[in-house]
């Protein structure tokens, strides 16, 4: 079956993904919580439906992937920093501690995404355009670098007892898996040029129609409910009281008994 | 250009990895800590007193004066006292552990922004990570004869940080 075939196919599948998600979300409940995250995927929808109708090998093609490739990325900045705010925004007494976290793991992820974008590719085979091939690598080095900011969110996260819903540690997992193969994908688009641009293409949608489809079926509301409480230092440790009060009565009888 | 995508493929593969493992540890970590605040009362720096003259040498060199102490002798009480030192070593660990955690607590439940208990928190974390770096060190090195293992900055790091623990506590909790 040719490529193109396939190609289109998991396009259509993305399409009814994305439109079945987004309907979830709005019909649920869940986008008053993850409201980046829910117009980002109606924004999917008509996304998914032009590359359907318009050929790729016109010039609108091109226009309209460079003119939407940037909105998607401004939408992935959006919905991490939400997925940030939605975890912290509870922990007041975390704000100093969150904000050093947050500018030592910007910092850090910008750095490595640089550093990842320093050595210059020249594959032998041709690109397609120079205008795509600095869109390839801006969204290389941002894709990566927001892949490298969850996973030290996740590290400065996971040095404190704060209990996550399942539905928070579902979504930093299944966007960390997006980034990650979206910025493969690009390098490979950078490493090989228009020869094997329909492959690379074609594992950048399944691998999208993977995470679309783990979203549509892991995050629902009962996704919401948080597990084990933090224990509590406060006064209504009834027990301890009394048997405070025990030994201090058991001390006294002593005392008094000697006497 | 293969390399380049080995490379790639690799980094990628590490990135999936650790993203794994720390999205293992958030989603299935449980806070450790007892029900009751009791435990904070029993924290002291008292406890690991003996630690202070455990491996000073002293001893050592009163019983190298002794007829009949030997080198082989000598090693086996280096050994004992080596065992004895890691088991106040792992306590002291585990006590600090709960000190901290109990402190990030405390933090998580404030109603305000607390950075005074921020920056005493990492500055103890790194003090004494380093501290316990350098102990465990240099307690391998007196394994085989070579210097002692002064813990003193270490157990004082401790004191600190439970001494932050019962000041931060709600008026009531006994400790």
């Amino acid at each position: 079956m040719p490529i193109a075939v396939i190609q289109r196919f998991v396009s259509i599948l993305l399409l009814v993904g994305s439109a079945a998600t987004a309907a979830k979300l709005f019909r649920s409940g869940l986008w008053r919580k993850y409201r980046v995250f829910s117009f980002y995927f109606v924004f999917r929808i008509p996304n998914s439906i032009w590359p359907l109708v318009v050929g790729d090998e016109s010039p609108v093609y091109f226009w309209l992937f460079l003119i939407t490739s940037p909105v998607f990325v401004i939408a992935y900045v959006l919905v991490v920093a939400e997925l940030y705010r939605l975890i912290l925004e509870k922990y007041r007494g975390l704000q100093t501690m969150s904000r050093w976290a947050m500018y030592l793991a910007t910092g850090l992820s910008v750095l490595l995404s640089v550093l990842a974008l320093l050595p210059h590719f020249t594959p032998a085979m041709p690109q397609s355009s120079r205008l795509l091939g600095y869109e390839y690598a801006i969204e290389r080095g941002i894709d990566f670098s927001l892949v490298v900011f969850i996973l030290l969110l996740l590290l400065f996260l996971s040095r404190f007892p704060i209990p996550l819903s399942r539905n928070v540690v579902v979504h930093a997992g299944i966007f960390s898996l997006y980034f990650l193969t979206a910025a493969l994908g690009l390098l490979l688009h950078a490493l090989w040029g228009i020869r094997l641009s329909e492959e690379v293409n074609l594992f950048l949608s399944g691998t999208s129609l993977v995470c679309v489809a783990a979203w549509l079926t892991l995050l629902n509301p009962s996704g919401e409910l948080v597990r084990a409480p933090l224990p509590v230092f406060g006064f209504g440790d009834e027990g301890r009281v009394l048997r405070n009060l025990d030994t201090v009565n058991a001390a006294l009888l002593n005392v008094s008994r000697r006497v | 250009m293969l390399d380049a995508m080995g490379v790639a493929i690799l980094i990628a593969a590490g990135v999936a990895v650790a993203l794994g493992l720390v999205i293992r540890k958030v989603a299935f970590s449980h806070s450790r800590l007892p029900v009751t605040a009791e435990w904070i009362g029993d924290l002291s720096k008292d406890r690991y007193r003996p630690m202070l003259r455990l491996l000073d040498g002293s001893d050592l060199e009163f019983l190298a004066e002794q007829p009949g102490f030997d080198r082989r002798m000598a090693a086996k009480l280096r050994e004992q006292r080596c065992r004895i030192f890691k088991g106040y070593l792992q306590r002291l660990e585990v006590d600090f552990g709960r000190a901290t955690v109990a402190l990030k607590v405390l933090m998580l439940q404030s109603r305000e922004d607390r950075p005074d208990l921020a920056t005493a928190l990492l500055r103890h974390q790194l003090a004494f990570g380093w501290g316990m770096a350098l102990a465990r060190t240099r307690l391998f090195l007196y394994g085989w004869g070579v210097g002692s293992v002064d813990v003193s900055g270490l157990v004082g790091v401790f004191d600190q940080v439970q001494s932050e623990l019962r000041g931060a506590l709600p008026l009531g909790v006994a400790a």
